[in-house]
């Protein structure tokens, strides 16, 4: 990868990743979007990146070997890791799943919507609001 | 001269005389009524030591009435022997009066609650406490057992060093049943509560995730006709219709065990695994071998076949190498069988150990795991009373070991 800025997404169902990334050009952003199929992947990939972190990380709950809930842990307690925003879009409205990314300082909840226009959507405001804030690095 | 001194020494003793004999009748009445008074003295003094006598006497009559008559069992013992006990006690154990004099109260404790008893006097001993509480298990004449609240007091005595021991056994035994009971159903509900929530987070999440994969999927097919796409999203969709089917069949299953009404049938254990593998799917890389003296029990058999058949499933899934061995073994003592199913398949990292047998916790994305297969396991093996664990060397074998309790599977 080269060092242009870019996307981390957890995600182990592949159709959410290809609705994901299709929901994503349609908003004309060029941003690259890294995946993996798990939390423990993901771990490992962002303890050998740690030169070129990725921007934002969007975040599955429901995962293999290391969940998302997991993942949340281990991130907030790496020093150099944590600052990175993360964004839970899950399809878990369970209240201790949000509690507990809450407690873990996430930047955002998001269940996933049934339908693709609403997910169109939901995406589309993530996006936007991100695209005014501003990034610690 | 001699008559003159003769008539003054008369009259001077009969003076003598006179007052003498005034003197004496004097102090005759003196001690007449001295005498009088310590008669009368005397009778009240008897008076009273008969009045208190007659008090003593009724008050110990009362005594032993309490001691005999109380509707609470009374026992006094001195360095763990019965000294005495009332008709109550004796009514509760079965032994006469007679028989227990002499008996020590371990005799008549269950053998669990012995040393507990035991930990209890002699703290009472060498503390300065003049009291203590104990709930403890007696067992009768003829081996049953109830449950007894006891109170333990010390019965002073200034003239001896030894102490003697009042206890007041109170029968508890159907509260502590019905206490047990209650627990137990405390329990049961908890459990159940927890399965609930396990459930709404099944359909929050594992049912509804595939539903929404194939709406998606369903979504593109409408704006997107490229026929080569067909194919892959055909493909999408079946493998979430499988995904869901299987959840489906294998909530189906789990609610299945929590059911506590079933029918228990006699069988041999090794049939019933060999019928297990007859139904899996086993590839012909794979060995099964068994181990040990396989016995014959009675119990629900769909219940322990979905362990044997969850287990060996497992080991089968998780066997990479050329040749795959799989050997089910049984072994047992006094109160348990222990079954192991080991297999030389990938393994598990123990930090895993624990996760594993929670709902809906798969280590692997396979497309067959649902998470289900071995919290249902541990599920059976606990109404068993049993346990399971799990041991494993990554990449060289892995170990499920389970226990049954020998009292629930007796004929």
């Amino acid at each position: 990868m080269t060092n242009e800025d870019y996307i981390l997404y957890l995600e182990d169902d592949a159709v959410e990743l290809m609705k994901f990334e299709m929901a994503f050009t349609k908003l004309n952003r060029t941003m690259q979007i890294q995946s993996f199929e798990n939390g423990l992947l993901g771990w490992e990939f962002l303890v050998n990146n740690k030169r070129h972190l990725p921007k934002i990380i969007i975040l599955d709950l429901k995962m293999p070997v290391m969940s998302g809930l997991e993942f949340l842990e281990n991130i907030k307690n790496h020093l150099s890791l944590r600052k990175i925003p993360i964004i839970v879009l899950t399809s878990s409205e369970d209240k201790n799943d949000i509690l507990f990314s809450y407690e873990n300082q996430v930047a955002g909840y998001f269940v996933k919507p049934f339908s693709i226009k609403d997910y169109d959507e939901t995406i589309q405001r993530i996006n936007e609001y991100w695209a005014v804030s501003k990034i610690s690095f | 001269m001699s008559e003159e001194i003769l008539k003054k020494r008369f009259l001077r003793e009969k003076n003598a005389r006179l007052q003498a004999e005034k003197l004496l009748e004097e102090k005759s009445l003196e001690l007449y009524l001295k005498n009088k008074e310590l008669e009368r003295l005397n009778v009240g003094l008897n008076e009273l030591l008969s009045r208190t006598s007659d008090q003593l006497d009724t008050l110990s009559y009362e005594h032993k009435q309490l001691f005999e008559n109380s509707a609470v069992g009374v026992l006094l013992s001195k360095d763990g022997n019965i000294l005495q006990c009332n008709s109550t006690f004796s009514t509760l154990v079965g032994y006469s009066e007679e028989e227990m004099k002499g008996m020590s109260i371990s005799e008549i404790t269950y053998e669990q609650d012995v040393e507990p008893s035991q930990l209890s006097t002699e703290k009472f001993n060498n503390r300065n406490i003049r009291k203590y509480s104990i709930q403890k298990r007696y067992k009768k004449k003829n081996g049953a057992v109830f449950w007894g609240s006891t109170h333990v007091s010390e019965i002073s005595n200034k003239n001896s060093k030894s102490r003697y021991l009042l206890a007041v056994i109170i029968d508890v035994h159907k509260e502590k049943i019905t206490e047990k009971k209650l627990q137990q159903t405390v329990a049961e509900l908890i459990e159940v509560n927890d399965n609930l929530e396990s459930f709404a987070h099944i359909a929050s999440h594992d049912l509804k995730a595939p539903l929404t994969g194939i709406n998606t999927v369903l979504g593109w097919m409408e704006h997107n006709t490229d026929p080569d796409k067909m194919t892959e999203y055909v493909q999408l969709m079946q493998l979430r219709v499988t995904k869901m089917y299987q959840l489906i069949d294998n909530i189906i299953a789990y609610s299945r065990v929590s059911s506590t009404d079933e029918e228990r049938t006699f069988f041999n254990t090794k049939s019933l695994v060999e019928d297990c593998i007859l139904l899996l799917d086993v590839p012909l890389h794979v060995s099964i071998e068994f181990e040990g003296d396989f016995p014959d029990i009675m119990t629900n058999k769909t219940k322990l076949s979905q362990v044997f058949s969850n287990l060996m499933d497992n080991s089968i899934r998780h066997i990479n190498k050329e040749q795959g061995k799989i050997v089910v073994g049984v072994m047992e003592d006094k109160t348990y069988f222990y079954f192991s199913i080991w297999d030389n398949g990938i393994g598990i990292e123990s930090k895993y150990y624990s996760k594993i047998f929670q709902i809906f916790n798969s280590l692997t994305p396979s497309k067959k795991s649902t998470g289900i297969g071995l919290s249902l396991v541990k599920k059976v093996v606990e109404q068993l009373g049993g346990k399971i664990s799990v041991d494993s060397k990554v990449d060289q074998y892995t170990v499920f070991e389970f226990s049954i309790n020998k009292e629930k599977v007796q004929l």
